[in-house]
């Protein structure tokens, strides 16, 4: 009797023998996570979930990741399958307003070479000695895109998912901090200060709704790998401006981004056990990412000035740091940054354009980089 | 035939560059990335241009919408 009280007793206890030392370590990293989300209001919706998440997976023996367990099951249905990423892809689409971007068209190059630290950091990835998918996983963060970077990741190393989804949302929410030192550094007082005017409207609804279109179908046959992502964000979009089915749209951007953001939340959460994440290399990837992000603002910037230079002198180089994918706060950050030098400037709108063209520029990289390693055989 | 012809290249290039080293590989991927991202959207903005121009904005029919 004395024998099966004490097995009794051990399976009270049994949770905290079979502690590994980096379980604790990584309880407090989603505490810190939480933290970050609830106190710092830094990307909440996200970054929640997975600070929940993460202190799941890190409790032993509740076999949450294991065959059967409840995250396992969303992670096997939303994370391996894309599913999730592609559904909140629908309701950025169903969110964001072209419209911007498409009352001054040639603003959607900074949308690309707000891109060019992927590449940059991809190649830097290479020269620290991780294999070429990985590589292009932790390029990919730079696309300062959550939904791209999971749903590259999790097809082509989908080890390194904790570690690349946490960096691409937490570097997203870091973007008032980190930009702003960036874009004083490459630019002069001149060019901070130029008034770019106000942006007059000038697309017609007819032009709304056949832009996403022309985008998906060119796109589409350019990087037809990437098509997923560009089609689904672009068939959020065409719902939004046809305003032929605002069900679809309200439902796309409330019901179905909320439940999807919460369910891919915890089961990124839930990549992150101690045994798997607290590695040198999860720290190389924190670090890699955190470059791309800064190269891409670089990268936008010096061709905000390279278009300033052509169009002579009409282009404000700021805007050119809202060319990455953080919708819409670089925007707002570029705003912010033109009315300190000169209080009468009014760039948000020219922002929100070189944004959107972010947007689909994360995408149309992201989409370009699956079609070119296609082409050479390496998925 | 020509399907033939097609199914032999595209054997050919997986296995030449399946094995590339980190170096070309890298190159590649800055070049071509960074080029084929510029040049689609770059015809992405060509095509909004001409997409205003054939349907211009009317301030008259979109107050009416």
């Amino acid at each position: 009797m004395l024998e099966a009280v004490g097995s009794g007793l051990y399976g009270l206890v049994a949770g905290f023998t079979n502690l590994h030392w980096s379980n604790p370590i990584m309880i407090v990293v989603g505490l810190f996570l939480l933290y970050l989300g609830i106190k710092k209001d830094f990307e909440p919706l996200l970054l929640v979930p997975i600070g929940f998440g993460c202190i799941l997976v890190n409790i032993p023996l509740a076999g949450l990741m294991e065959e059967g367990g409840f995250l396992k099951i969303i992670y096997d249905a939303g994370v391996i399958t894309e599913l999730f990423p592609l559904l909140i892809f629908v309701g950025i689409g169903a969110m964001t307003d072209f419209g911007p971007l498409l009352e001054n068209p040639k603003i959607f190059l900074l949308g690309a070479a707000g891109q060019f630290g992927i590449f940059l950091t991809l190649a830097l990835a290479l020269v620290l000695g991780f294999t070429k998918l990985e590589a292009v996983s932790i390029g990919i963060i730079g696309a300062c895109d959550g939904p791209t970077a999971i749903y590259v990741t999790s097809k082509y190393a989908p080890h390194l998912l904790g570690a690349v989804s946490v960096a691409a949302y937490s570097y997203m929410s870091l973007v008032p901090v980190f930009q702003p030192p960036i874009m004083k550094l490459l630019t002069s007082k001149k060019e901070r200060m130029i008034n770019m005017g106000a942006v007059r409207k000038s697309a017609s609804k007819t032009t709304k709704i056949v832009f996403p279109l022309i985008v998906t179908v060119i796109g589409g046959l350019i990087a037809p790998k990437g098509l997923p992502l560009l089609g689904t964000i672009m068939l959020g979009n065409l719902m939004k401006e046809c305003g032929a089915v605002s069900r679809l749209t309200k439902a796309s951007e409330n019901e179905i981004a909320n439940i999807v953001t919460l369910l891919l939340g915890i089961s990124i959460g839930a990549t992150m056990d101690g045994k798997v994440f607290l590695t040198p290399q999860t720290l190389i990837i924190l670090a890699l990412g955190f470059l791309a992000i800064c190269l891409d603002t670089a990268c936008g910037v010096l061709f905000g000035k390279l278009m300033n230079v052509l169009t002579g002198g009409k282009i404000n180089p700021l805007i050119g740091a809202a060319g990455i994918s953080a919708y819409p706060m670089s925007a707002r950050v570029v705003q912010k940054e033109g009315q300190k030098y000169n209080p009468k400037n009014y760039l948000l709108m020219h922002a929100m354009g070189a944004n959107t063209g972010g947007q689909v520029g994360s995408v149309m990289a992201a989409a370009v980089m699956l079609s070119i390693l296609k082409g050479m055989g390496i998925i | 035939m020509v399907v033939l012809i097609r199914i032999t290249t595209s054997q050919y290039f997986i296995r030449r560059y399946i094995n590339m080293d980190n170096w070309t590989f890298g190159v590649t991927m800055i070049v071509v990335g960074m080029g084929g991202t510029l040049l689609t959207l770059l015809i992405l903005s060509l095509l909004m241009s001409v997409l205003k121009k054939v349907f211009p904005y009317k301030k008259e029919v979109e107050k009416a919408n």
